[in-house]
This record gives C-alpha cells, sequence and structure tokens, in this order.
C-alpha cells in the first residue's frame, strides 16, 4: 500500500537542486511532486515519480544519499474541513505526521508512522487513498 | 605471569648494560652489511667503537620511513635473500609500500616477544588463542599466530571477517583470548548482541588490542561487551610487527621489550631527545635482528617513555598508550587534538562511515574547529530530525573526547577529496591565511 517515496541528502549549496532535477530528466524519469525540508546547512528533497527504481538507480549513480521508502498519498475532497477530516482520523489513531506536502490539485503526501495502521485509520474519513498507479507513479 | 622471567626482570642496571653491548655490536654489524647504512654512518662519523653508553645512541642517525621507500624493496637488508625466510609489508597507502624481511632467527625472536605479549595476557598452554588480525603481508595475524603456538595455546588462525562466524567459533571452540584490533573487537561485540549471544555464553578472559589507536573509553566499552581483559599491545613491521610493547594486568602502560629495541623520545620538530615522561615521537633502535635491523626508527607514533618499576615485577621501559601520529596533531584553542581521537568516536557511533574532515579556522582570536562527516545511505531517512539526532550525537561525543567545542557539519557522500586512496583528515585555514 502507499506510495514509494524517494528522499535525497542536499547540502546547502548553489545548484544541488537543480543538479537532482537534471539527473532525473536525464535519466527520463518525471516528477509528480515534491517538497524540501531544510536546515541552515542541509535538506531533504523528497520526491515522487513516475520511476521511482529508475530514478534511485540513476540518483546512487551520481552518489547521491537517498533513501526510498513507501509513504501515504490520500485525495482530500475539495471542500472545507476536508483536510481536517483527515487529519483528525489520523489523530484520533495517534498516528503522528511527521511531514506532509501536497502534489498535484489536492493530493497530499504524508509521512506516517505506520504506512498501513494510517490506511485504516483513513478508511471512512471521506478521502480517497492513492496507490502509485493512481498518481501515476509505478508500484 | 611472566614468560621470560631472566629477561623481563632483569635489574635496570644489568639491562643497561646488556643494551650498550648489543648497540655496539649492533652498529659494527650494519656497518658491514648494509651499504646505504655505511653511507649514513659515514656521513655522521659514527663508529661502533664509539658506543659507550646509551647517550650515545644520540650519535647515530635517525632512520624514516622514507630511507626504507628509497631502498625498496630489500634495499635495507643486512642479509642475502636466501637467509630471509618470511616478508611482510605495510599497505603502502601513503605511497610505495615499506617491505620487511627475517630470518630464522628473527622469526624465532618475534615468536619469543609475541609469547612475552600473550603470557601477560594470562595465556598459557591451557589457552585457547583466537587470532582475529589478518593474516597475510600484515602483521599482526602470524605474529600474534606464532607467539601463541610457542607458548602452546591452541590456536584459531580465523583471521578477519565474516563476524558471525567469529562469535560461532569463539562460542563451540571456547575461545579464552581475543587477538584482533580494537575496533574489530567492537565490531564483534555488536554483532555477539545481534546474535543474541551474551558474554557469559563464552570464555574469554583477556584480549590483546593494537594496530591502531584507541581510547581509555573504548577499551571500558570493549572490556564490558565482551567480558575480558583488554590490554593494548604495540608493534610496527618495521621494527618487528606486534610484539615491541604490551600491557601487563596492571594496564599502566605498555612494557617495552628493551632488551631487543631501545626506545627513545624525540621532539620531533628538533630531533632532540626529551627526558622521562615528556611526550613526543617514539623512536626504536634495534639491538637484535638480523635482517632489517633499523637504527633510530622514527615511528611517527606520540608517546612518553617512564624507566619506573612496575608492580608486576618487569623491569622493561614503559611507554604510554600512543596518542596520535606527529603528521597529524593539531593545536586547537591549545589543545592538542589527533585525527585519530575523532575517527575513533565516528567509528564507535553506529552508521558513521570515516570520512571526515576537520577544519580548522580562525574567528578573531578564536580558533574554530569544524568535522566534516559524510552522511551515509545506512542511516539517511526521509526526516530532518534523524539527521539532527546523528549530527548532535557525534558533536557531544566528540566535545567529551576532545574537552572542546566543535561544530559538526553533515555533508554529501564524496565530497570529502580522496587522495591516493587515503583521505585527507585535516584542513588548517589558519596555516593558510598566512
Amino acid at each position: 500500500m502507499g506510495v514509494t517515496q524517494l528522499a535525497v541528502f542536499l547540502e546547502n549549496k548553489a545548484g544541488r537542486l537543480a543538479e537532482v532535477t537534471r539527473v532525473l530528466g536525464n535519466a527520463g524519469v518525471n516528477i509528480i511532486g515534491f517538497s524540501v525540508a531544510d536546515t541552515s546547512e542541509y535538506g531533504i528533497l523528497r520526491l515522487v515519480v513516475d520511476s521511482p527504481n529508475k530514478a534511485y538507480n540513476a540518483l546512487k549513480e551520481q552518489q547521491f544519499t537517498v533513501y526510498m521508502s513507501k509513504v501515504l498519498c490520500i485525495r482530500v475532497p475539495n471542500r472545507p474541513g476536508g483536510l481536517a477530516n483527515a487529519l483528525e482520523a489520523l489523530g484520533a489513531r495517534n498516528i503522528n505526521v511527521e511531514y506532509m506536502y501536497p502534489i498535484g490539485e489536492a493530493e497530499i503526501v504524508f509521512g506516517v508512522e505506520n504506512l498501513d495502521e494510517a490506511v485504516n485509520a483513513l478508511h471512512g474519513a471521506d478521502v480517497t487513498i492513492l496507490s502509485g498507479r493512481e498518481v501515476g507513479s509505478e508500484e | 605471569m611472566i614468560w621470560d622471567e631472566r629477561y623481563e626482570t632483569m635489574p635496570r642496571e644489568q639491562r643497561e648494560a646488556l643494551q650498550v653491548n648489543r648497540l655496539r655490536r649492533m652498529v659494527d654489524y650494519i656497518y658491514r652489511n648494509s651499504p646505504a647504512y655505511r653511507k649514513k654512518l659515514d656521513e655522521c662519523g659514527a663508529r661502533a667503537l664509539d658506543i659507550c653508553s646509551l647517550d650515545d645512541l644520540e650519535k647515530l642517525p635517525f632512520t624514516t620511513k622514507d630511507d626504507l621507500r628509497e631502498n625498496y624493496p630489500f634495499g635495507m637488508f643486512c642479509v642475502p635473500m636466501e637467509q630471509v625466510v618470511r616478508i611482510h609489508s605495510s599497505s603502502g597507502t601513503t605511497g610505495k609500500p615499506t617491505v620487511v624481511g627475517y630470518t630464522r632467527d628473527d622469526i624465532e625472536l618475534w615468536a619469543e616477544l609475541m609469547a612475552r605479549t600473550l603470557t601477560a595476557a594470562g595465556a598459557t598452554h591451557r589457552d585457547v588463542v583466537h587470532v582475529a588480525y589478518g593474516y597475510g603481508l600484515f602483521t599482526g595475524g602470524l605474529g600474534a599466530h606464532y607467539g601463541a603456538e610457542k607458548i602452546g595455546c591452541s590456536v584459531i588462525p580465523i583471521s578477519g571477517g565474516n563476524t558471525k562466524r567469529q562469535v560461532m567459533i569463539m562460542k563451540d571452540f571456547g575461545s579464552t583470548i581475543l587477538a584482533c584490533t580494537p575496533s574489530y573487537a567492537l565490531n564483534i561485540a555488536e554483532v555477539m548482541e545481534e546474535m543474541g549471544v551474551s558474554p557469559e555464553e563464552l570464555r574469554l578472559k583477556s584480549g590483546i588490542f593494537g594496530a591502531e589507536p584507541w581510547s581509555e573509553g573504548m577499551r571500558r566499552e570493549i572490556e564490558s561487551r565482551l567480558g575480558l581483559r583488554a590490554l593494548d599491545i604495540y608493534g610496527l613491521s618495521e621494527i618487528i610487527g606486534p610484539g615491541v610493547a604490551f600491557e601487563c594486568e596492571y594496564q599502566q602502560g605498555l612494557h617495552i621489550n628493551d632488551d631487543h629495541f631501545i626506545p627513545e623520545i624525540i621532539d620531533p620538530d628538533t630531533g632532540k631527545r626529551l627526558p622521562p615522561g615528556e611526550t613526543g615521537e617514539l623512536v626504536f633502535t634495534c639491538i637484535t635482528k638480523q635482517a632489517l635491523p633499523l637504527l633510530r626508527y622514527r615511528t611517527r607514533d606520540i608517546s612518553s617513555l617512564t624507566y619506573e618499576p612496575c608492580p608486576c615485577g618487569r623491569t622493561s621501559a614503559r611507554m604510554a598508550r600512543v596518542s596520535g601520529r606527529t603528521d597529524d596533531m593539531l593545536i586547537v584553542r591549545g589543545v592538542n587534538v589527533f585525527p585519530s581521537q575523532i575517527e575513533s568516536v565516528l567509528m564507535e557511533l553506529e552508521g558513521t562511515e570515516p570520512h571526515y574532515l576537520i577544519v580548522v579556522s580562525r574567528e578573531g582570536a578564536m580558533d574554530e574547529m569544524e568535522i566534516w562527516v559524510e552522511v551515509e545511505e545506512r542511516f539517511f531517512k526521509d526526516e530532518i530530525r534523524h539527521l539532527e539526532a546523528l549530527s548532535n550525537r557525534i558533536k557531544s561525543e566528540i566535545e567529551s573526547v576532545l574537552g572542546l567545542s566543535v561544530k559538526v557539519r553533515l555533508v554529501e557522500p564524496k565530497t570529502i577529496e580522496r587522495s591516493e586512496g587515503k583521505a585527507k583528515r585535516v584542513k588548517d585555514l589558519r596555516k593558510e591565511a598566512k
């Protein structure tokens, strides 16, 4: 279950983000969504792409530090309270959201402690849980 | 326990007379048998007959690693190759390897000195000695092996690697004495824990650990995690390999086999000899070897000497645990810092690939030290807090070892320059600014 995400360790240096995107572009990998979490010295680029394995190998070849994991991806109804419902469902089960970011229009990626548990928690929360295929990414 | 009562407990005065005698004979032997040394000795006008006391050592020229490299591979040997029965070599990571040779008598001497080392660690013919030092061109494995056989121990020549199997064999064969590098001892301890094997299930009583600098902190850790007494041993292939010096059960410095190798401490900058207790570069003169006896060999290791008697009864000179190398000592805010100290912290921390760079700079009147550490996949996750926890842990461990505040900076893999296989560890911007 879930969507494959790549996390890439990056120093805060000019041009590094561009390099990652160039490596992916050259490998023919399409980026579906991303976010950057950063501190003053380094950051983590999180990516959802169409072919995670291809992207992983291309980045490894260029000696980037990459972490591949499964994250939760949901489609939230486009109305007031839509996101709140989802977050409350997770909160009610004490599932801590480490980070979240939108990919596409209202599709939001969540990094959670326990993916399967989070999926269960969201059943009945009036959100659509998406597979990799549904966001246009390989499983 | 003492292997060789006669020589190991010989009164100091008698010991020194023996040293002077052997040294005089050695200078004569080297002069006759080594063209390279004959030239060196002629240049400084030193003759065997001038050697009347240990102070006369100062008349002799130093030997350095460069001498060995210039005479690569066998140019410094004092015997023809038909008398050489064994060759060992350094790894050569900083250039050409240094090559050393042994005659049959040298091998016998080496076994004898390693028998002293192991006996000081409590070994008898009833012990099972687990030799996890590498076998091969490296002197560690075979050195420990011959010494243990000499005593009559049951030797397990397992060499390094395949740690799970090491643990299984230690358990099944009842190994009582472990011989390996201190970092490998910690590695074994970790694997044991993963396998759920407790020290009580093993029969280990002591370990002889050397071939790399380590700390008291590491000693305590090894002792508690493996349930043994961890002893420091010292040696270098140029002198003989392991067996140059060893700790006894009192763990108060390493007893030097000074009836075979005369130690000195010198100021690495001036070459002047320093009195007992002072810290400087360790220098050894071989006085009994045949194939490759070196005069005043500069080890580049930092230590100090004491001639005080040890409660164990041995009368040999003792050296302090090697605290680093002369080539890479740094002074930061008045504190001596060795990259090896930082390296051992990083090696002890799980998940830190020891690729690091120490960057020292000066801001105003203050020295600043920053440790760059490459982030490796094993401990990288998708969350910032993992990285923050890692850098905080590195920072606090390094600060507690050095007693200095440092900054830790996590960098991408391969950011730190690799040169000729061995990474450059220090970037001193204070020097570059001058």
